[in-house]
């Protein structure tokens, strides 16, 4: 059974490998606005070298922005075309086929995402020794740096399922744009894609930390930064791992319920 | 609703990067020569140049799709500028109203960061937002242009929207060897220099030149559509 997974993820790769020069570009996409950010908070620190931006120093807030980005592009699954299929009735051509139609999708994002991931650690050297050379990294190390590989895995794993959640909200909702739209700043904001959730105050950071959207960007961020002690990593990969049944459950439920209300017409 | 939705998304991610360097400006600083009105502006001006491109020229980032599935060939028959129709095909008027956030910061910033603007300095202000907006269209109508040559460059879109992201950016922060490629890929006419209408004495000069780099890039955008269009072949 899994061997179909198997079989779309490698599909996924060779589809990835044919356009080269498209794949690229959406690598290069990661890379520009992570520059700009990085020269942006440089010039605001050299206003007043020595201060913090509540605790955050300009080495964490630079480390902050290039892991953040790396580990946004591993766990960013956007698909539109879920929510399109269900509106435009042709998701029976998926349901048909001798495959889940969740883990055909999940299956076509590592077989994006993991070769993305790779090759944009690789365009990020430059960039990660230039920070280290200028000693504007502060990284982990020992067991946080170990303990980041699960986070990061948890972290995918919640990213798909928040956005397949998303998506199979079509089966209610018409056109889903504007929804998207929203969701998409929203969740930016409470995973930590803009700035640190430390930035909005121990209140709100509280409240965010409540949501599965903290742990999938922010928890391995600041896991790998080392602002986590062990206890905390322990709990936070503890909360990943219950988000994860939680939204498993979620999905399942969502499409589920969604086709037996889901009609589609024609061949 | 959801145009609704998509306004408030709109809304929610400009306040999102203004309320950020709102934080920044109090706690750290801001950047050497800027103050956080004048960032307000300028982060306003870069906004509303892509709203006023979103609005009017959105469906450009279409032309890869439409080469790929073969419909280009129902817009070259058409009698009229296929780059016209190509650009202005689609116009989204659902995205202006979110235009009044930039406009709000970009008056905000004007009146508390001390910038005194005569009314020539405004007409020149909108002449330089409007240069902003045709160089926005030419870059990306050059760029795309390229999908009529080698197929399924979707994501060189996306890359061109994150190169005039750094729009929102004062130029003074680039190294300054970038700086001179913010004028030649004019990143830096989209915001920088609506802003310097503004706010310098030289205002005058400075939108001329907006003017003749929009001039040259309408005429670059022109040759390079007509260039790749010898290369395309359509099967009907």
């Amino acid at each position: 059974m899994m061997a179909k997974y198997a079989a779309v993820f490698q599909l996924q790769l060779r589809a990835t490998r044919v356009y080269r020069l498209n794949w690229v570009f959406s690598i290069l996409c990661v890379i520009v606005p992570l520059l700009g950010l990085l020269l942006f908070w440089r010039a605001v620190y050299s206003a007043s070298p020595g201060s913090q931006l509540r605790g955050y120093t300009i080495r964490d807030m630079m480390t902050y922005y290039l892991i953040a980005r790396l580990v946004g592009d591993a766990v960013s699954a956007e698909w539109w075309e879920i929510g399109q299929n269900i509106r435009d009735g042709k998701l029976h051509l998926f349901v048909i086929r001798p495959i889940g139609y969740v883990g055909y999708y999940f299956a076509r994002m590592l077989g994006t995402n993991v070769p993305s991931l790779i090759v944009t650690l690789g365009m990020f050297t430059p960039i990660i020794v230039g920070l280290a050379a200028l000693d504007m990294l502060s990284v982990a190390s020992g067991w946080s740096l170990l303990l980041f590989v699960p986070s990061l895995i948890a972290a995918v794993v919640l990213g798909f399922l928040i956005g397949m959640a998303s998506q199979l909200t079509a089966f209610w909702t018409g056109e889903m744009q504007g929804m998207e739209s929203l969701r998409r700043v929203l969740t930016g904001v409470l995973m930590g894609a803009y700035f640190p959730l430390d930035l909005l105050g121990p209140g709100l950071r509280s409240i965010a930390s409540y949501l599965p959207f903290y742990y999938q960007l922010y928890f391995p961020t600041e896991l790998l930064i080392g602002k986590r002690t062990m206890p905390q990593v322990g709990l936070g990969l503890a909360i990943q791992a219950l988000w994860i049944v939680l939204l498993v459950l979620l999905v399942r439920t969502l499409w589920s319920r969604g086709m037996r209300r889901y009609q589609s017409v024609g061949g | 609703m959801d145009f609704v939705l998509r306004f408030i998304a709109g809304f929610a991610e400009f306040g999102v990067l203004l309320a950020l360097y709102g934080l920044a400006a109090e706690q750290v600083g801001v950047p050497h020569g800027w103050t956080l009105p004048r960032l307000a502006v300028l982060l306003g001006a870069a906004e509303l140049v892509q709203i006023l491109f979103s609005t009017t020229c959105s469906s450009l980032y279409e032309l890869p799709s439409y080469v790929f599935d073969g419909s280009l060939d129902n817009v070259l028959l058409l009698p009229m500028s296929a780059l016209a129709v190509l650009s202005f095909g689609r116009i989204r008027w659902d995205y202006l109203p979110q235009i009044i956030a930039p406009l709000g910061a970009i008056v905000w910033g004007i009146a508390e960061g001390g910038i005194v603007a005569t009314g020539p300095q405004w007409i020149a202000f909108g002449v330089a937002i409007a240069a902003g907006w045709t160089i926005r269209w030419a870059v990306t109508a050059t760029v795309m242009s390229v999908s009529l040559i080698a197929v399924r460059i979707e994501a060189l879109a996306y890359f061109l929207q994150e190169v005039f992201g750094l729009a929102r950016y004062p130029a003074s922060i680039f190294p300054s060897a970038f700086r001179v490629v913010t004028l030649i890929v004019p990143v830096a006419f989209v915001a920088n220099v609506p802003f310097n209408v503004l706010a310098s004495a030289e205002w005058v000069t400075v939108a001329l030149l907006a003017v003749a780099v929009a001039a040259v890039w309408i005429g670059i955008a022109i040759y390079a559509f007509g260039r790749c269009l010898k290369s395309y072949c359509g099967v009907g």
